[in-house]
């Protein structure tokens, strides 16, 4: 046993602070109490950003996708469905996906795009700007496309652009109704 | 919890002198323990749990289901329901009815060296009950007044304004400098100095 008889003693005699069966992390008054686990998290996240930021300004695409892909692949919490976890992954993978279609990696941007989506289904800022994001990466493809000569392929990634473009404007602008309501 | 019948303790050995002082010791300890300071708890604390926040494991959802098991059904075969049993008996300790308190003072009389009656069985269990009380005090005493612990949740309500492409670093740069404002409130708070 991870933590011995005198965790079990513990528990016994705090009364069960812990119900076996509940889920900390889904807790709808928020999550478990911040812990160090998290912030471990949260600070690692930081770091790795921080040197991708370094990478970037050298132009180094390969280095600033490694840093970034440590955050994604990286060590998570115990709770990995904290909202904080799934928002700054989500984040990166956005970060990841605007960098590679600036490198016309667009497969590898979009796929980018739609892991971060996944892990932000509520109606925020982090899912909005991943619909931005989307839109950018779209964008870049027609013009990439269109300098190839491929024209009709390029009008369908505007089309998808311009959706994209759309929906990333309804979310932000409910949660700017959100925010303040009736202005 | 329910009570269990009083042992017979016609068959119980007797103990020797250390062994004795020991086992008062420990009783006077759970009967009636000494304050414990919050840091010390916070040491123990630290020193049982690896990370206190931490989701159960397998294996500790299946014990936690085995103790309560044992608790629910009076079965002394687990250890920590014994435990539990034992630490009610030296917390509240059920009055001694005549016949017994008789047999003992008997017992006592024929062997005066032997003053302590063994009423856990074992010394070690005694001790142990001591070793949880002193533990629980402190909880016990803030369960009227837990301290607010800052959550894990959505990092939304830090920004205000758009998202603009190349901030990302920005952005968790605040949201790490918030949430470790608000673990070391957690810390302060969980060891009583808020």
């Amino acid at each position: 046993m991870r933590r011995g008889a005198c965790a079990l003693l513990l528990a016994l005699a705090l009364g069960g602070c812990r119900k076996a069966a509940s889920d900390p992390c889904a807790d709808a008054e928020g999550g478990a109490p911040v812990g160090p686990a998290l912030l471990a998290f949260l600070s690692r996240s930081r770091a790795a950003h921080h040197r991708a930021d370094a990478f970037e300004e050298r132009n180094d695409l390969k280095g600033t996708e490694v840093e970034l892909d440590a955050v994604i692949h990286g060590p998570k919490p115990a709770c990995p469905s904290a909202a904080e976890v799934r928002e700054v992954l989500a984040d990166t993978h956005a970060r990841l996906g605007d960098l590679q279609s600036r490198h016309g990696d667009f497969a590898a941007a979009l796929a980018n795009v739609e892991q971060g989506l996944a892990l932000v289904p509520e109606q925020g800022y982090f899912r909005g700007h991943l619909f931005e994001i989307r839109g950018l990466v779209e964008e870049r493809q027609s013009k990439a496309l269109a300098g190839r000569g491929d024209i009709a392929g390029a009008v369908s990634a505007e089309e998808r652009a311009l959706a994209a473009f759309q929906e990333a404007m309804r979310i932000q602008s409910e949660v700017i109704e959100k925010a303040a309501p009736g202005r | 919890m329910t009570s269990s019948p009083p042992p017979d303790d016609s068959a119980e050995p007797w103990l020797d002198t250390d062994t004795e002082t020991a086992l008062a010791e420990a009783l006077r300890a759970a009967f009636a323990p000494a304050e414990l300071l919050p840091a010390r708890h916070a040491q123990i604390l630290a020193a049982a749990l690896e990370d206190p926040f931490a989701a159960p494991t397998q294996e500790e959802v299946r014990e936690s289901e085995r103790l309560r098991h044992a608790l629910e059904s009076d079965d002394d075969a687990h250890a920590g329901a014994a435990l539990a049993r034992a630490l009610a008996a030296a917390a509240r300790p059920a009055p001694l009815s005549e016949p017994r308190a008789r047999r003992v003072a008997e017992r006592a009389v024929r062997s005066r060296t032997n003053v302590v009656f063994v009423a856990f069985g074992a010394a070690a269990l005694a001790a142990a009950a001591a070793f949880a009380l002193f533990l629980a005090r402190p909880t016990l005493e803030a369960q009227g007044d837990r301290p607010a612990l800052a959550r894990s949740r959505s990092t939304a309500e830090l920004f205000h304004e758009r998202f603009e492409p190349g901030q990302a670093t920005a952005r968790i740069d605040r949201i790490v400098s918030l949430r470790e404002r608000e673990l070391r409130d957690n810390q302060y708070a969980l060891w009583g100095v808020r």
